[in-house]
């Protein structure tokens, strides 16, 4: 399976919380990676595109908030599961990537 | 909290900001702005700064990003292989009834020329009535190919191919007295080289192929018959012009003319691609056929022309096929509203 580009895992992960509309996956992903990543309408519309038609997530529910359209996007079983899947991958490399320095740190000190 | 009131897309309350974002994403596929627009409005006016009145470049830069994107995936994202499939399958079906008109194009201009001759030089030079053949043959060739690509019947389209086979193998057959002269069997790899006779058979071993391709044969049985009726002519038109050019113009002392040949041809071509434009299908086989179907007609010498001339005629092609695109959008437009 390709690895998954971090704004995907980002919006995935912000849905994994539960439901939420485009300004609120922006302003979670923000939040989720301490303001380093400040997803855009232009990226999130497409991936969100990408990641409906994959099968990953889906439309929740709509509501209307100063006339305008508000949808909210849930994360799918299939979503979910790939998340965890890609979860899994980058805390097994972040443990190897960690267990290293460690011991070259310890080789070092001594 | 202000009540809510309702928003009108393109509406007079609309701010100058609000209007960039939206020209903006008139960039994005039409399914695309009819679902996520109004979404794309809201989450771009909600991080937008108070008195803002312009986006950013970074902005700009990002949404038009995201439609290129949005574009790519459903012209070649997983979902886009069955159009892709009939699509392909339409330009194979397409391409022997194109090489067909180009050959019945030459056939006519020939026919005119022997019709020239005789009335300069009197009917009685010519043994029988030539010019009858040269009309009926080309009509005879098409009405066969036309019933077997139409009608899917195979023992048509293997009836016109042994026809045609039959006519150019012996010469004294008279089936198509015009393919084949009274000299050895020599003669025939002459003509299956030459120019005039070699798309022609091409395109009725096509014809049979066809025939006994079913994925070939439905996307043709889509395309209305209206429309096949409405191109068919126009193809042959423009075939004709394009090749008729360089025969009746003299090419010395008229080059300036000479250099237009391309013109009437890569017209109609271009017209047909953005008339297809309008299906997802009709896209692709468009994208398919497009160079071989320009190079059917007399392309020319585009690389050794003037820039500007050259320029011209790529801006002739743009025009028509802006056109084409431009009616179909309408068309479908009144369409919609019918509905």
């Amino acid at each position: 399976m390709k690895p998954m580009q971090e704004p995907t895992f980002l919006i995935l992960t912000a849905l994994a919380a539960g439901p939420q509309h485009g300004y609120g996956v922006i302003t979670d992903v923000e939040r989720i990676s301490d303001g380093q990543v400040r997803l855009r309408a232009g990226t999130l519309y497409a991936a969100f595109d990408r990641l409906q038609a994959e099968g990953l997530i889906e439309a929740d529910r709509e509501e209307i908030v100063d006339g305008r359209v508000r949808r909210y996007y849930r994360l799918t079983g299939d979503g979910a599961a790939r998340l965890a899947a890609e979860a899994e991958r980058l805390r097994r490399h972040a443990r190897a990537a960690t267990a290293r320095l460690r011991a070259a740190g310890a080789g070092g000190a001594a | 909290m202000s009540p809510a009131r309702p928003h009108v897309a393109g509406g007079p309350g609309m701010s100058p900001l609000e209007a960039r974002y939206r020209r903006l994403l008139a960039c994005y596929p039409r399914d695309h702005r009819a679902r996520h627009e109004e979404e794309m409005i809201g989450v771009l006016l909600a991080g937008a700064r108070p008195g803002q009145t312009r986006p950013y470049p970074a902005d700009v830069a990002d949404l038009l990003w995201g439609a290129l994107r949005v574009h790519a995936r459903r012209a070649f994202g997983a979902g886009s292989a069955p159009s892709w499939r009939d699509g392909v399958a339409l330009a194979v079906a397409l391409w022997p009834l194109l090489m067909l008109a180009a050959a019945l194009a030459t056939m006519l201009l020939d026919s005119a020329r022997t019709v020239e001759n005789a009335l300069n030089f009197g009917v009685a030079v010519l043994a029988g009535p030539v010019w009858i053949q040269h009309l009926a043959q080309p009509v005879a060739i098409a009405a066969l190919l036309a019933l077997a690509v139409r009608s899917g019947r195979r023992w048509v389209a293997a009836l016109g191919t042994v026809v045609l086979v039959l006519g150019l193998a012996d010469p004294w057959s008279g089936v198509l007295p015009y393919l084949v002269s009274p000299s050895s069997g020599r003669v025939l790899l002459v003509h299956l080289a030459a120019p005039n006779v070699g798309p022609l058979l091409l395109a009725q071993v096509a014809a049979a192929v066809i025939a006994f391709l079913p994925a070939a044969h439905r996307a043709l049985a889509a395309i209305p018959r209206r429309t096949l009726l409405l191109w068919a002519p126009l193809a042959l038109v423009g075939l004709t012009a394009s090749k008729a050019i360089v025969r009746w113009v003299d090419v010395v002392a008229h080059q300036d003319v000479v250099v237009w040949k391309p013109v009437p041809w890569l017209v109609v071509v271009s017209l047909a691609a953005g008339y297809a434009c309008r299906s997802a299908v009709g896209r692709r086989a468009a994208l398919v056929l497009f160079l071989p179907a320009a190079a059917l007609g007399d392309l020319g010498d585009l690389l050794w022309i003037p820039t500007s001339t050259a320029l011209a005629q790529l801006g002739c092609a743009a025009l028509a096929f802006a056109a084409g695109a431009a009616l179909t959008r309408r068309r479908s437009g009144q369409e919609a509203l019918a509905t």
